[in-house]
């Protein structure tokens, strides 16, 4: 009984410090909603970083974890929330001041909310028809589809050490988002008259357009500068 | 026959042990987190670790487990893994950390395998 006792204590040990990698419960702070990206900094990464841990030889990297969320909401309506993760992100070394590095990382941030308004914009498409289900299966159709755009993204950019090429996929992502901005609130309502008021409206307003590129404009420019 | 083979205590032992050997193999990723996605190591591991598990085993109840018995309990120590791995993956993970069905069907075979070549070697030994 005692030995049996003292693996079972082991084992709940042994278990805390592998969890501790995977959520840092000691430093842990809420996830972030996609409404709060510009709030995100590098002390948001809290994770840890597993020891000895490289990417492609290079030890001076991030890695951010990112995830949709989806609530069933009581009057009917679905909610899928795009969440930066910021127990689970991480980054070599906290001190680090290097803003094209969180730059490629926020842009990970952004390819995860390009597929939350994908699904946002299939639930309202076949709104008359969906059920959990469906959107479950869905959600996993992009998530592999995320999966695919997430490592072309890295492989492209090399981890944000190809600027020319990730100048290239920042504005890929920003017109992909602004594509579908129109879904860019987290609650898709289905098949009521909030819908109509929600989903049925205009294009956004063309005063946001010139701000969407002339960001784009901005860091174009500086890197030919 | 079955009763005296699965009693409540062995049960409760391969449990514990399975338990155990979950939290190392979670512990090892930390430190060697390059293998995690090569299910041959784990599966190896998790046989070698099953493996401590017989003399343990033989040690507590002065029993010998026959082949069949001990693949019975092999299989019975990759699917605690598996139920293991995913209450951790439910609790602890994300859904977009995914949770490899396929990875424990393959380790489930590669770890009978595995082990009946390790059970052989005891019998290699005794003759």
């Amino acid at each position: 009984m005692r030995l049996a006792l003292t693996f079972i204590i082991s084992s709940l040990f042994l278990l805390a410090v592998a969890v501790l990698y995977d959520v840092n419960y000691i430093n842990y702070e809420s996830p972030r909603p996609y409404a709060e990206w510009t709030k995100i900094n590098f002390y948001d990464f809290r994770g840890l970083k597993k020891p000895g841990m490289k990417l492609q030889g290079i030890a001076e990297f991030a890695y951010i974890k990112t995830n949709r969320r989806i609530d069933y909401l009581s009057n009917g309506n679905v909610e899928i929330t795009t969440y930066f993760y910021r127990s689970k992100s991480y980054v070599f070394a906290q001190d680090i001041r290097n803003p094209d590095l969180l730059r490629h990382e926020l842009y990970h941030f952004h390819i995860t909310e390009y597929f939350s308004r994908l699904l946002r914009r299939t639930i309202v498409q076949s709104r008359n028809q969906i059920t959990r289900k469906t959107i479950r299966n869905l959600n996993w159709q992009y998530y592999t589809l995320e999966d695919q755009m997430q490592q072309q993204y890295d492989e492209d950019s090399d981890h944000s050490y190809v600027l020319q090429e990730q100048r290239r996929w920042e504005i890929k992502v920003d017109s992909l988002l602004y594509s579908l901005h129109e879904f860019s609130t987290p609650v898709v309502a289905i098949g009521n008259k909030e819908y109509n008021t929600l989903y049925l409206k205009k294009r956004p307003d063309e005063k946001i357009l010139p701000a969407y590129f002339f960001n784009h404009l901005l860091h174009t420019y500086k890197l030919w500068w | 026959m079955l009763t005296h083979w699965f009693n409540r205590d062995k049960i409760l032992s391969l449990i514990i042990w399975s338990f155990f050997s979950f939290s190392v193999m979670k512990v090892f990723s930390i430190f060697f987190y390059y293998a995690h996605h090569i299910f041959l190591w784990y599966a190896c591991l998790y046989s070698l670790l099953f493996f401590a598990y017989y003399f343990i085993f033989k040690r507590m109840f002065r029993l010998k487990l026959s082949y069949i018995q001990y693949t019975a309990n092999n299989i019975l120590f990759v699917l605690l893994i598996s139920l293991f791995s995913y209450l951790y993956y439910k609790i602890i993970l994300l859904d977009n950390d995914y949770f490899a069905y396929t990875f424990f069907i393959a380790m489930l075979i590669s770890n009978v395998v595995f082990g009946s070549l390790l059970f052989l070697f005891t019998l290699i030994k005794r003759t």
